[in-house]
């Protein structure tokens, strides 16, 4: 049983233009996916297609235009108060900037014990510290005595994303949703804190829905990765599997210009010119087409859904349809 | 061979403050005239130090403390502050990090780009002639050029100030992580405007990134730097094939590789020093997977090994 499952989620905002008419932005725009429990799914994209939004509105931050998300099968889109809260503790979020997200005037144990306390759990302090110290010691803070009474300034940005990931942790979700939770971080640590994730999944099978724009981290560390466009899952597959054999040409545009680093392996690029149009304008068809360098005619008019294309492995593209 | 265009020969930077920070200590390499040359390390390793100092624009409390910057010949850290204005944009120029940052938010960026050429020289119609030109060369339609930054996307934004570094033909371009804060489409597109240009214009790159994937794409040859010091400087294969500094080993493992799916990366342990507190010894000691007694004690001079040069003391005993 999947223990995440998003039926054709749509999150649209509206603007109100100069002249008075009011423009809609599709920031998620039916996006569809499910997540097994100790389960990593990547969601790849540009900046502006839509994933910040959807980890917003999967946490209910955002309130979700129409479709649906069920979480251990219950449904909980518009859920509020006190099941919302309930839900928050089995649900929980990393977000990208270690800097930002921590209170610099609380020590590191206030820091972590807060969602304890916002939960009214571990009310005694004995419990609550000790429960405090199991949650930097899993995000790899020892001796976790250590950093009890410092404060963030005193940390390095590593350590930092390490304070933000144990108050994720103490309340022991079942899912996390990671924002770019290593893209600030300088690749020596990068990896540190990657294998502090990955031990959270192997050893207390969390699942985690990991959001970044970076394919190298994500074929790492994901099971699986969705690639989206313009608030829409592209290709969705086993890592290995859309690594290896990208079928959407947009993956294959992607994947053939990030950097590898290995000097004998200089490819061909595949550069589409021009940034990606905006999500107030979204292009008739497949939303790829005006930047598609395979596009046929019918693809302007056509809109198309994921459709298999492999064993676990389905694309939104009409040329593969039609093969 | 190429003639060298540039040569840096044991430049050691100080920051002065309540404790004297030694950002960079006894760098050398050289660049051939034509070439791409890397420079990679992680925050605080002293690259942008190292960009700022070739260019003389260290700001208030640093100090060129030692060493030479021989710019075809030319010593340029006993050149006078006049001479090396001359030099600035006409002989090496450079590009910076966040374009947002470093454009003139109030000005048109055709204006921007005049003002640099009529340091130069001060005729108007071939100034304005020039800024078409350059603004075809770096993909930016004419009819935008009397925009303000803000207008601009990332992209076209990077591909501004790459106009303007261009203005008046310098030989060497210095780009620091020209593409840190962009997509990687628009990565993709600002890194093959760099080499187009290099191929066109006859230029020499300085390309200074966190990305060894950039490197890997871009360079000819690359400097490896580790806190404040050269770590390893070889030619592109070597670096990523055969590098001989435990770091540069480090730094490859510890890098994702879209091509290796579901392999481990390994971290390297520690964090980097603090430039005002270093480590006796070797700089990297503390966190080498190698390290034996004498790392400790002494720090290792930039040793060749043939293909290369590392600071390393595992070299000495070959």
């Amino acid at each position: 049983m999947s223990l995440l499952e998003v039926n054709d989620l749509h999150k649209h905002f509206s603007l109100r233009s100069g002249l008075g008419q009011s423009l809609t932005v599709r920031a998620v725009d039916g996006i569809s996916f499910d997540l097994a429990q100790g389960e990593v799914l990547a969601l790849v994209g540009e900046s502006g297609c839509g994933k910040s939004t959807l980890a917003l509105t999967l946490m209910n931050l955002e309130v979700s235009t129409s479709g649906k998300v069920l979480f251990n099968a219950k449904e909980i889109t518009g859920l509020k108060g006190r099941a919302l809260k309930d839900l928050r503790r089995e649900i929980q979020m990393i977000f990208q900037d270690p800097y930002e997200s921590l209170n610099p005037l609380m020590t590191i144990e206030e820091i972590v014990a807060e969602p304890l306390k916002v939960h009214g759990l571990a009310k005694a302090k004995p419990e609550r510290t000790q429960r405090v110290k199991k949650a930097l010691e899993d995000a790899g803070l020892n001796p976790a005595e250590s950093y009890l009474n410092r404060r963030p300034h005193e940390l390095s940005g590593g350590q930092r994303q390490r304070v933000v990931i144990a108050a994720a942790l103490v309340l022991e979700p079942s899912l996390l949703i990671a924002d770019e939770p290593v893209s600030m971080l300088d690749v020596s640590i990068r990896a540190e804190v990657l294998g502090v994730l990955e031990h959270l999944k192997l050893e207390r099978s969390v699942a985690m829905l990991f959001i970044t724009h970076d394919l190298g981290t994500a074929a790492h560390f994901a099971d699986r990765i969705a690639v989206m466009y313009l608030g829409r899952i592209v290709e969705l597959g086993e890592t290995k599997e859309v690594l290896e054999n990208p079928q959407h040409p947009y993956t294959q545009a992607l994947l053939s210009v990030i950097p590898v680093p290995n000097p004998r392996l200089r490819r061909k690029h595949i550069i589409l010119q021009g940034d990606p149009p905006n999500p107030i304008h979204i292009p008739s068809g497949c939303r790829f087409h005006p930047r598609c360098p395979v596009a046929i005619a019918s693809c302007s008019k056509t809109e198309v859904a994921l459709t298999s294309v492999g064993e676990n492995h389905q694309a939104a593209c009409l040329l593969l349809r039609n093969s | 061979m190429a003639n060298t265009l540039l040569e840096v020969k044991g430049l050691s930077v100080d920051y002065l403050g309540e404790k004297k920070a030694k950002a960079l200590e006894n760098v050398s390499f050289s660049v051939p005239e034509g070439s791409i040359v890397g420079v990679v390390g992680e925050s605080g390793c002293g690259k942008t130090t190292l960009m700022l100092a070739l260019l003389r624009l260290l700001p208030q409390a640093g100090r060129i403390v030692a060493g030479e910057v021989l710019f075809n010949g030319l010593d340029l850290v006993r050149l006078s502050e006049a001479d090396m204005r001359e030099l600035r944009w006409q002989e090496l120029s450079i590009i910076f990090q966040g374009a947002m940052n470093a454009l003139n938010p109030v000005k048109t960026v055709e204006n921007q780009i005049t003002e640099v050429l009529l340091r130069q020289d001060s005729n108007k119609a071939k100034a304005s002639k020039r800024v078409d030109d350059l603004l075809e060369m770096v993909g930016i339609g004419r009819n935008r050029k009397s925009q303000y930054p803000h207008q601009f996307s990332g992209g076209m934004r990077q591909r501004a100030m790459i106009a303007m570094a261009l203005a008046c033909n310098p030989k060497l371009i210095i780009a620091d992580e020209p593409t840190t804060a962009l997509d990687v489409m628009v990565q993709a597109q600002i890194l093959e405007l760099l080499m187009r240009l290099r191929s066109e214009l006859d230029l020499t790159i300085l390309l200074v990134t966190h990305d060894l994937g950039v490197i890997a794409e871009a360079c000819d040859a690359a400097l490896v730097m580790y806190g404040g010091v050269v770590a390893e400087y070889a030619s592109i294969d070597t670096i990523f094939n055969a590098p001989r500094h435990p770091y540069t080993q480090a730094l490859l493992q510890a890098f994702p590789d879209h091509t290796k799916a579901k392999t481990q990366l390994i971290s390297i342990p520690g964090y980097p020093p603090k430039l005002d507190d270093l480590p006796p010894g070797c700089r990297f000691a503390p966190r080498c997977s190698q390290v034996f007694s004498k790392c400790t004690m002494t720090s290792p001079p930039l040793l060749s090994y043939g293909e290369g040069f590392a600071s390393c003391h595992l070299l000495e005993n070959v």
